[in-house]
């Protein structure tokens, strides 16, 4: 069912390019050790349909929202949907179509395709594919995330936005955590995917490049969004199905009927309207879910910068209401405090990990900072954290580019 | 020509208001990313090694020293010209030091003026300044007149200001006096400068900057103990931002003693709320705010001298005493 493709138009397909495709994965494989996505870089030309992304937010045992690109215009875009086991294919058309916003006037005129699947089955393959007038994406997969207590792992990462080389990379080695890993239903991104939110042609690498997530049998991995400190600008809402004046970008999602993850926007007021919404929430989910986690961009405790306003904001919430693990980014380390309560080390404390590798140059973490000294933990490298949800333990592994677990951090339900 | 010799009190006893406010920006610098626990990097190492990709290990060698120098030399214009009128003092006649003091000022100040413009650079190159979260598809002429209006060129004019100020009220080498015109472009550039801090400021308030929201809130918690709604602190801000403006264009247009005296007020009270919003840790973030209130004491210092030394001279002449703050500056007749 999936054919393996490289940068071939989809609708040239012959023996020439057949012969083409091979000799293009046997040089990635010969030149860097590990087969490139079979799904990366489609050509954005014409309405071929490119740059796709699966989104989740509130309720994604039931609900995403299927992104595309297309160079042109065209008139009639819409999503086949079939659910596994099932003959019956679902026409889905666009519920968001238009220009991503080029506000650095680079001369880019690309557009964008938001398709909401609505109704969907909970843990249940389904099969898409993205249509624009006559041209058509390959056909992917998707699975929903369960709505039965089973386990679950998710990826997180932040900052993405500097080294272009690094950050496919990275991306290859989340493809290759999600084929591997049976329990990863998606990947949360801390924010921060480019540098500048206001250049299109940012964008457009970096939804490139986010196709080399998607596993060698065409499962889309759905993406978590958090807004960035350097994702200004409405292309954001335009790349993750944000209504296009929010600024405010921040909800709660179901990973499962006992996994409640928080995302928080640092880009805008910590406290007010979206502290009401952070209360209101953590005291809804604390009885209801064995796990409460939070994802936001800029550091309450940080590694190397100083604190944002999560820190006088947020934390006495995530105090009041013992949330399980907290996720930042911002500071391009590796890092995971200690248990931290009123402003020092307890036991009993919130424990706070990420700061961001996904293709951004890394810093030296201040690992003099009382709250990573020993047995907080901090180091350099590019990375993601694979957080894994059972029914008796939480547990974070750090895996840098290699594979190679470089901090394992567990916990028990509180 | 120089001025009046009467007039060589005000500029000595504006350029010590310099000095201090020199001083406290220097060592707030210093203390924000120096000496802290969140001991920080300037926006100069973001540079450096984000955008330029230099060595980690250089950059923060270049941004410590930028740091170290900038404080020595803040500093240092104020030791200097301590021991200067101490000797002055004892000896009753100027001392080398004194009377070269433009000499040995010049090549001070520039480290603080460098070090400011090098901060505002680096962070307007990378877009940490705050824009507002208007959609314009296609940029307009008042929109990137206005994006520059917030960058910490803008934001931060008194600072940049400061030491060009402090300078120009500097006699010229072997002179004991300023210079008419010196003191009158020393008046004009913190006038200007402190209004331009202030238009900075107020167009992020009117755009709703959410870090001016979060103080607002945290100073009606901490402050008041009332939990404001987020609409009404947004209304608060608009309304901050618009009076920000007024003033900005007022004290530019005349000498009103109240305005001046309104924004070094205000100044101060807006650099302390960020003690306010993230506790006493954050003091410095009053002190390397100083010429935010100290440029707005000079012009009202400046305005409220002139005031009297009208009323006094029109007094001496038999006029009404009751003079307009917009009267013409003595200083003029120079």
């Amino acid at each position: 069912m999936f054919k393996r493709q490289t940068k071939t138009p989809r609708t040239n397909r012959n023996a020439g390019w057949s012969v083409a495709t091979l000799l293009a994965a046997w040089l990635a494989v010969a030149f860097t050790g590990n087969p490139a996505s079979a799904w990366a870089d489609a050509k954005l030309e014409g309405t071929n349909p490119a740059q796709w992304r699966l989104i989740w937010k509130e309720n994604p045992a039931q609900e995403a929202t299927l992104g595309w690109s297309t160079k042109e215009e065209g008139e009639k875009h819409w999503v086949t949907l079939q659910q596994e086991g099932h003959d019956e294919v679902v026409e889905i058309p666009a519920a968001r179509n238009g220009r991503y916003a080029d506000r650095h006037n680079e001369g880019l005129s690309v557009h964008y395709h938001l398709a909401r699947l609505e109704d969907l089955q909970p843990a249940t393959k389904y099969h898409v594919q993205m249509h624009s007038d006559g041209e058509s994406s390959p056909k992917f997969h998707f699975v929903t995330a369960p709505d039965e207590d089973v386990p679950v792992q998710l990826i997180y990462g932040g900052d993405s936005r500097t080294d272009l080389k690094m950050r496919r990379v990275v991306n290859e080695r989340m493809r290759r955590i999600f084929e591997e890993s049976p329990h990863v239903i998606a990947f949360a991104h801390g924010g921060d995917y480019i540098v500048d939110g206001y250049k299109l042609s940012q964008w457009l690498e970096w939804m490139s490049a986010h196709e080399l997530t998607t596993t060698e049998a065409g499962r889309l991995l759905p993406i978590l969004p958090a807004r960035g400190n350097h994702d200004r600008g409405e292309a954001i809402n335009q790349v993750f199905d944000f209504p296009d004046e929010d600024r405010d970008n921040w909800y709660a999602t179901d990973l499962g009927p006992q996994v409640r993850w928080i995302t928080l926007n640092t880009e805008t007021s910590a406290g007010g309207r979206q502290a009401e919404f952070l209360e209101t929430e953590l005291k809804k989910a604390r009885p209801d879910y064995r796990w409460l986690l939070v994802q936001y961009h800029r550091p309450a405790w940080p590694a190397v910068k100083g604190p944002s306003s999560a820190l006088g904001a947020w934390v006495p919430l995530f105090e009041q209401y013992n949330v399980d693990l907290v996720c930042e980014s911002d500071g391009h380390v590796i890092k995971r405090t200690v248990p931290i309560r009123n402003g020092k080390v307890d036991e009993t404390g919130v424990v706070y990990v990420g700061e961001g590798g996904l293709g951004v140059p890394q810093r030296s973490p201040k690992s003099d900072r009382w709250f990573l000294r020993p047995p907080g933990f901090t180091s350099v490298g590019h990375h993601v954290q694979v957080i894994s949800f059972d029914r008796d333990r939480l547990r974070c592994q750090t895996v840098d580019v290699d594979g190679k677990i470089v901090d394992d951090y567990a916990r028990e339900p509180r | 020509m120089e001025a009046p010799a009467q007039f060589a009190s005000l500029a000595s006893g504006l350029a010590w208001v310099l000095r201090l406010a020199l001083l406290l920006q220097v060592c707030g610098a210093a203390v924000k990313y120096l000496f802290t626990q969140y001991e920080v990097e300037t926006p100069l190492f973001g540079l450096l090694a984000f955008e330029w990709l230099w060595p980690e290990q250089r950059v923060q060698r270049i941004d410590d020293a930028a740091v170290w120098l900038n404080l020595a030399c803040g500093v240092a214009v104020v030791v200097l010209a301590l021991a200067a009128v101490a000797w002055s003092g004892a000896t009753g006649r100027a001392s080398f030091v004194q009377r070269w003091t433009f000499v040995w000022q010049a090549p001070l100040l520039l480290a603080p003026l460098l070090f400011e413009l090098a901060l505002a650079t680096a962070s307007t190159i990378r877009l940490e300044n705050f824009q507002p979260p208007r959609y314009i598809s296609a940029g307009t002429m008042f929109e990137s007149i206005e994006a520059w209006l917030m960058t910490d060129f803008v934001s931060h004019a008194g600072r940049i200001a400061l030491p060009v100020a402090l300078l120009l009220l500097t006699p010229l080498p072997g002179r004991m006096q300023i210079t008419a015109g010196a003191f009158h472009a020393a008046m004009w550039l913190v006038r200007i400068a402190a209004a331009l801090t202030f238009v900075a400021h107020g167009l992020k308030a009117v755009y709703l900057n959410f870090i001016f929201v979060d103080y607002i809130l945290a100073a009606s918690q901490t402050l008041l103990g009332y939990d404001m709604a987020q609409s009404t602190a947004e209304t608060v801000l608009r309304i901050i931002g618009y009076v920000d403006l007024l003033v900005a264009i007022l004290l530019v247009a005349g000498r009103f003693r109240s305005v001046a005296v309104y924004m070094a007020a205000w100044g101060l009270i807006t650099a302390a709320s960020r003690v306010v919003y993230g506790g006493g840790g954050q003091y410095f973030e009053v002190l390397i705010r100083a010429a935010n209130y100290g440029l707005p004491l000079v012009a009202a210092i400046y305005f409220f001298w002139i005031h009297k030394h009208v009323s006094s001279f029109r007094s001496n002449e038999g006029e009404n005493d009751n003079v307009q703050e917009t009267d013409e500056d003595p200083t003029d007749k120079s």
